[in-house]
């Protein structure tokens, strides 16, 4: 099979198994709403400021998204299922289906989630493009900056907490350039504000997923 | 051999820089007294990147040849990066509390010497939560690896996306090039490369307890 047919085909699998495990993508959806919640509610229905926004945001979202980027090969260790994934795809395909099913994991946490901030903040005024590219680059970078968490965690000890203090190194920059052009966009701001964090948007996507897809070849194997 | 002798001569040179250090006039008039701290926290900022690089490196090349001291130098060379970050840190938070007034902003030069500190700790909590050997060097070498990747971002690209007080970029930055006087030039990087030897002697003889251990326990 070629490599982007494998990939296809784990990425499937992934959401076949996923739809008969409804129970669970229900729970993490639930577990963003009160990330959600428990951040709206507490600052109240005063308009912030866009830099306390786009903190408020990237901050929920973060946390939201852990208990589902982080469980992407718990799962496979739990249902005993990872020594059949080992023996039958090359490990690259088993990274970018895992990769492209957390995307569209994040994708749907995200479809819910941000209308839902956007109504209990009262966002206004934004530069909605320039947001939802945003958005889109750092959702990538997200799930190429945690992929490898998870599946070394997958095999270590004390693995909920491990993720996050190994994921948010490695995510920082990325939090930090997505804040800064969340902050632009949500002030409104136009393209050429929004230029400089782009650029380093792409380039951290690019460079972080690159080198955990070549890193991940080594963890597989052991 | 010439470790033996290393100690004698960085006790000698790192004391001299000391000294020099401290009778010389203070090397930026604008920063004042305080300035002095340029000979110590920028070395102790030095190292905690070159080990990190080394940690990278070693790591690299664990990965490539599986060889179990390779991975025992990675960690020995983390574990002195993880003593200068530490320095450096708290040298520059003291700096910051006299010249900035208060020990910590979120400067995105404390920002990104914090975030090396946590994945120095990622690190060491990586290799804590895993008991096989073999699993353990493979990912904390991975590790080493992905995080060094963001190293660049934070030096180069944050600093450019948020502003920055520190004097590297406001005094030394590139409209008003801090002209190094010919005293602290020498002074500077006398005691950079006597900080260097510093971790290099270290190092050599963190390695050196390290392979032994291995050798004890028959896996070298």
């Amino acid at each position: 099979m070629s490599w982007a047919a494998e990939t296809r085909t784990i990425l499937k699998k992934e959401l076949r198994s996923e739809f008969r495990r409804r129970w669970s993508s229900a729970l993490l959806l639930l577990f963003g709403l009160v990330t959600v919640f428990v951040v709206s509610f507490s600052l109240g229905a005063g308009s912030l400021t866009p830099g306390l926004l786009s903190a408020f945001f990237w901050v929920t979202l973060f946390f939201a998204s852990t208990a589902g980027l982080s469980r992407s090969f718990l799962k496979e260790e739990e249902t005993k299922t990872i020594l059949a994934l080992r023996l039958l795809a090359s490990p690259p395909s088993v990274f970018w289906g895992k990769l492209c099913f957390n995307l569209l994991l994040l994708f749907f946490l995200e479809l819910i989630l941000v209308p839902l901030f956007f109504v209990w903040m009262n966002v206004s005024g934004i530069n909605a493009s320039g947001f939802l590219l945003i958005l889109l680059l750092g959702s990538l970078g997200l799930v190429a900056g945690t992929t490898l968490a998870a599946a070394m965690v997958a095999k270590a000890e004390s693995k909920g907490v491990l993720f996050v203090i190994l994921a948010f190194p490695v995510l920082a920059p990325l939090l930090i350039f997505a804040m800064a052009g969340t902050k632009a966009a949500f002030a409104g701001a136009g393209w050429e504000q929004l230029a400089n964090p782009v650029k380093a948007l792409v380039s951290y996507a690019v460079v972080i997923g690159a080198g955990s897809s070549i890193l991940f070849d080594f963890i597989w194997e052991v | 051999m010439y470790i033996k002798w290393m100690r004698w001569l960085l006790l000698i040179w790192l004391s001299a820089v000391i000294v020099f250090a401290f009778v010389q006039p203070a090397p930026q008039q604008q920063i004042g007294e305080t300035s002095r701290i340029i000979y110590f926290h920028v070395p102790c900022a030095w190292l905690c990147v070159l080990a990190f690089f080394m940690t990278a490196l070693l790591s690299v090349r664990y990965l490539l040849k599986k060889d179990m001291t390779l991975d025992a130098k990675a960690s020995l060379s983390a574990q002195l990066g993880l003593l200068f970050c530490l320095l450096a840190t708290v040298s520059g938070a003291i700096w910051a509390r006299f010249a900035w007034g208060a020990f910590w902003n979120w400067d995105p030069r404390q920002t990104s010497i914090f975030l090396q500190l946590l994945i120095y700790f990622a690190y060491f909590s990586l290799r804590g939560s895993i008991g096989e050997t073999e699993k353990r060097a493979t990912f904390s070498s991975a590790y080493a690896i992905l995080a060094f990747l963001t190293v660049p971002f934070l030096i180069f690209i944050v600093p450019r996306i948020t502003p920055s007080l520190h004097p590297s970029d406001t005094v030394i930055g590139k409209e008003q090039k801090f002209n190094m006087g010919p005293v602290v030039r020498w002074i500077f990087f006398s005691s950079l490369a006597g900080f260097t030897l510093l971790y290099y002697y270290l190092y050599r003889l963190g390695a050196k307890i390290k392979v032994a251990e291995l050798n004890r326990k028959g896996m070298a």
